[in-house]
């Protein structure tokens, strides 16, 4: 009976143990890398450290093999709880939450903090002068060398990326339903034309589209950013093609019987049952002309203009206090945080089918 | 006779109505996407100053050769830059397939865990690359403070050389990717049948053998997938390092080569070109830049390609 108990403790022991020693092995071996401060031997210690937990993983292996697998005693021990909730799986899973938290944390605390402990060099995990919301304030009412504030640079990004988004994905629907359910000549070349400009690569053509909207005179205004989105993309196309193909004939067969035409069989049956694809495909498309920087950067010349993204590298530019750029950060980061807690489940769904991998 | 007329009317008539919904987008294509392509096939062979094509002079392979040869000094170094950062794409992915493991075996919380790796994938670059500078901040950044805390040097992550840099930004980088590539894995070992897993344990196989015999082969279209898409896009890259060498930071010369900074990767180095004033290269030798930045992208996926016939296997 004796040994049975030790069984238990062995057991969970290896469990519990060895994951933590895998965790304390990678950071000591990470800490390794780094340059020890002058007469501090915290170099020596991680090795150490790093050189026993490796042993010890071993050694519990080792002993984890020689048990006696079959003994009824074996899995006594684990609740269903504990079961369920293994910390070989668990422990680093936990670690990896805080690795992603850590910077928003930062974000957040740095954007509380007075001016004054934000710029000091000095660095703290909780503002210790006391929580300031000045900063905030700051973002509708000081527009300062930027020549806007963050309030209206946040309305002008979303009104370039909402009017191209939803405009887009109608005309790729309704591209995408042609291509899918309708019968033209041409067809099939047209739509291999359509998923050949997907392979144009953006960096050649980067710099000779600024020559191109200068003669059509677009430049300095929001157009290049609003106009060719609202022609929408090959790959928007090709990914509503594909799950239109889904949408069995005979639905289509029966509206033509009861009158419907093509249009009307589009807006009332199409689109609904496309309803999934298309917000995913919209929810998509506004995060990524959202969080565009390089064509805002290279056609918005006129401070009143910019978008959010281009404000806040400017802000970054040409302000010194840190609680304001963080405020600022923060401020653009809580709408995308707000369509991603809402949206989700579309969002993650729609990237694993837009990839085209099976799964 | 006439009914017969009338009929193929209409259904002409039908036909041009569905070719007008269909080709919309690649109307969207010709006004802004081939007179550019065009344009930058054109101005590549000339030397070109402003907006005004009449200012055009024709220079030959000139604008090539003077890239080829490294004839503005930081062109080899932007390259190289842009290299190193590519390695984002291989470390991202091993690390991913690692958690994504890990996830998949978690019987508690799967939904949870996905959800809260994805979140960086929808933050913009630029608000991540804010977050980092601040994290990164020699004085009083988390990272130096732990680092001195545990009693080890502080190191200038963004400011030391280019190495360190480049590191800051590959971890960057890398934590933000990981979302992605998680949800993509996900998806893949989900999609594993377990009746491998059944048949290799009855015969004993470990649990590295598992993973080697079975696992890897099966996710490999995603493998391959992520590694295309990422050094695609890791090549075309610019916003992340624009962000954390900006501001107050002193900037890091690049490489050994003081007239370039570590943060100009090709693309920013395109846009320097014709945008930043100081710079005075012109159109030509920007799309000659562009040019061979998509030659290069064109070779690595050939590249990967090729190589993918070798590991990569669809028959799961």
């Amino acid at each position: 009976m004796i040994s049975n108990v030790g069984l238990k403790g062995y057991k969970t022991m290896y469990g519990f143990l060895v994951p933590i020693l895998w965790v304390v092995a990678v950071i000591c071996g990470t800490l390794c890398c780094f340059r020890a401060e002058e007469g501090s031997n915290s170099r020596i210690i991680c090795a150490v450290l790093l050189i026993c937990s490796l042993v010890l993983i071993g050694l519990l292996k080792l002993i984890d093999q020689k048990l006696d697998k079959t003994n009824a005693y074996y899995h006594i021990y684990q609740s269903p709880l504990v079961k369920k909730m293994d910390p070989g799986v668990m422990i680093p899973l936990c670690l990896m939450v805080v690795v992603v938290a850590l910077p928003f944390y930062i974000l957040v605390v740095t954007s509380i903090k007075t001016p004054l402990e934000a710029n000091s060099l000095d660095f703290s995990w909780w503002p210790k002068e006391g929580i300031d919301l000045a900063s905030y304030k700051e973002l509708f009412s000081y527009g300062g060398s930027i020549g806007i504030t963050m309030g209206q640079a946040v309305l002008n990004s979303f009104i370039y990326a909402i009017v191209p988004t939803v405009i887009g994905v109608f005309v790729a629907a309704l591209s995408a339903y042609s291509f899918a359910k309708l019968k033209f000549p041409g067809r099939d070349l047209m739509y291999h034309l359509l998923i050949m400009t997907m392979m144009m690569p953006g960096c050649v053509t980067m710099t000779t589209s600024y020559i191109m909207f200068d003669w059509y005179g677009w430049t300095d205004s929001a157009l290049p950013l609003i106009v060719p989105g609202c022609f929408s993309a090959a790959a928007t196309v090709m990914f509503l093609r594909e799950f239109f193909m889904g949408i069995p004939d005979g639905l289509l067969e029966a509206a033509k019987i009861d009158g419907a035409g093509k249009w009307k069989a589009f807006l009332l049956i199409v689109l609904p049952i496309g309803k999934p694809a298309l917000m995913a495909q919209l929810v998509l498309g506004f995060i990524s002309k959202y969080n565009d920087f390089l064509t805002p950067l290279i056609y918005l010349n006129n401070p009143r203009g910019y978008t959010i993204q281009v404000a806040l590298d400017f802000l970054n530019n040409s302000v010194q206090d840190k609680s304001l750029v963080a405020s600022a950060g923060v401020f653009s980061l809580v709408t995308m945080l707000l369509l991603y807690v809402i949206f989700q489940k579309r969002i993650i769904d729609g990237i694993s089918m837009s990839s085209g991998l099976k799964g | 006779m006439k009914k017969e007329y009338n009929k193929k009317k209409a259904q002409r008539r039908d036909y041009i109505g569905s070719a007008i919904a269909a080709v919309v987008p690649l109307l969207g294509f010709l006004l802004f996407g081939m007179i550019p392509l065009v344009l930058a096939s054109v101005v590549s062979f000339n030397e070109l100053h402003t907006t005004n094509l009449s200012e055009m002079e024709f220079v030959g392979f000139e604008n090539f050769k003077t890239i080829l040869t490294n004839g503005d000094n930081a062109t080899y170094a932007s390259y190289l830059s842009t290299i190193v950062y590519a390695l984002n794409a291989p470390i991202c992915i091993a690390i991913a397939l690692f958690i994504a493991n890990l996830v998949n075996n978690s019987r508690v919380g799967k939904r949870f865990f996905r959800s809260v790796f994805f979140i960086p994938y929808v933050c913009s670059a630029v608000v991540v690359g804010l977050t980092f500078k601040i994290l990164y901040h020699g004085e009083s950044g988390v990272l130096n403070a732990i680092l001195s805390f545990l009693g080890f040097a502080k190191v200038g992550w963004l400011t030391d050389s280019a190495m360190s840099f480049m590191t800051a930004t590959i971890i960057m980088t890398v934590w933000q990717g990981l979302g992605f590539c998680i949800v993509l894995f996900q998806a893949a070992l989900a999609n594993v049948d377990s009746v491998y897993y059944e048949a290799a344990r009855i015969d004993g196989a470990s649990k590295f053998q598992m993973f080697w015999k079975i696992t890897w082969p099966a996710i490999s279209p995603t493998t391959a997938y992520l590694l295309t898409m990422k050094i695609i896009w890791a090549l075309q890259a610019m916003t992340e390092t624009y962000i954390l060498a900006g501001g107050s930071n002193t900037i890091v010369p690049t490489w050994g080569d003081s007239t370039a900074w570590v943060s100009d990767l090709v693309v920013k180095h395109i846009y320097n070109m014709v945008f930043v004033s100081s710079y005075q290269h012109g159109y030509g030798l920007a799309a000659a830049a562009g040019w061979i930045l998509a030659i290069i992208v064109f070779i690595v996926t050939q590249i990967n390609m090729k190589m993918q016939k070798r590991w990569v296997n669809y028959d799961f």
